[in-house]
């Protein structure tokens, strides 16, 4: 066979098949962008999910804290009552 | 507009990676290519008058590549032109060894001449093989 016959076979297979190469190169490539986009989406809606929980549970921390406010108070002044009845209680027993 | 065209290429020579490098080599390819110091009768009185348009059209190659330093897209155009080029001779050169390896013993110059075509072939290969990841990564980004 002629030799630029050949040479030009050759250079074309040659051609093709790193033009294929380069394809299958971009197709891995393309494809692990994807993925890591895909992940990336993913801890993106678990981020947000889990910024939605926080918040619900800094504003359930909130009526929580006022709640007990409002018990220690109540407490406190039960504590008054009871030390004054007890002081009450006593001076009856000894009269 | 030349104004602007030439502003590109300052700007892709001075703040782009591997294209100042390539704007160097292309230029020295130019200055050596054979179409320039030698005619078309000196190669065909040596009977090769087909390395001449080899030459020649590695000269298109190499303008190109001056011309459109700054757009990668037209680039990777050329150096890919190149690379076709240089996987021609270089599978010529092969070739021809082969055909007559029986008749001419494979010589030292023989070794020298096909490490360094091969070597011309690979460079352009990863040259290519670069611009066409920079284009890749830059479309992806884009998506």
């Amino acid at each position: 066979m002629n030799e630029n016959l050949i040479t030009v076979i050759i250079t074309a297979i040659t051609v093709l098949g790193g033009a294929g190469a380069w394809k299958f190169y971009e197709f891995i490539i393309r494809n692990k962008a994807l993925k890591n986009k895909e992940n990336l989406a993913e801890q993106n809606i678990y981020r947000e999910d889990l910024k939605q929980r926080v918040e619900k549970l800094e504003t359930d921390k909130d009526v929580c804290n006022g709640s007990l406010l409002e018990m220690s108070v109540e407490l406190a002044s039960i504590k008054v009552r009871i030390e004054f009845v007890e002081k009450e209680n006593d001076r009856l027993k000894y009269r | 507009m030349i104004r602007k065209y030439f502003k590109k290429i300052k700007e892709t020579l001075l703040y782009f990676d591997f294209q100042p490098l390539l704007f160097f080599w292309v230029v020295s390819d130019i200055l050596n290519n054979q179409v320039l110091w030698t005619t078309l009768d000196y190669w065909t009185k040596e009977g090769q008058p087909y390395t001449y348009w080899l030459y020649f059209s590695y000269l298109i190659g190499s303008v190109g590549m001056i011309l459109f330093l700054h757009n990668s897209k037209w680039l990777s155009r050329f150096v890919g032109y190149h690379l076709i080029l240089t996987l021609f001779a270089t599978i010529r050169y092969v070739v021809n060894i082969y055909q007559t390896i029986g008749t001419e013993p494979l010589t030292l110059v023989d070794i020298k001449n096909l490490a360094i075509t091969f070597w011309y072939a690979f460079m352009w290969a990863w040259i290519l093989f670069k611009l066409k990841r920079e284009m890749l990564n830059k479309s992806m980004r884009y998506e």
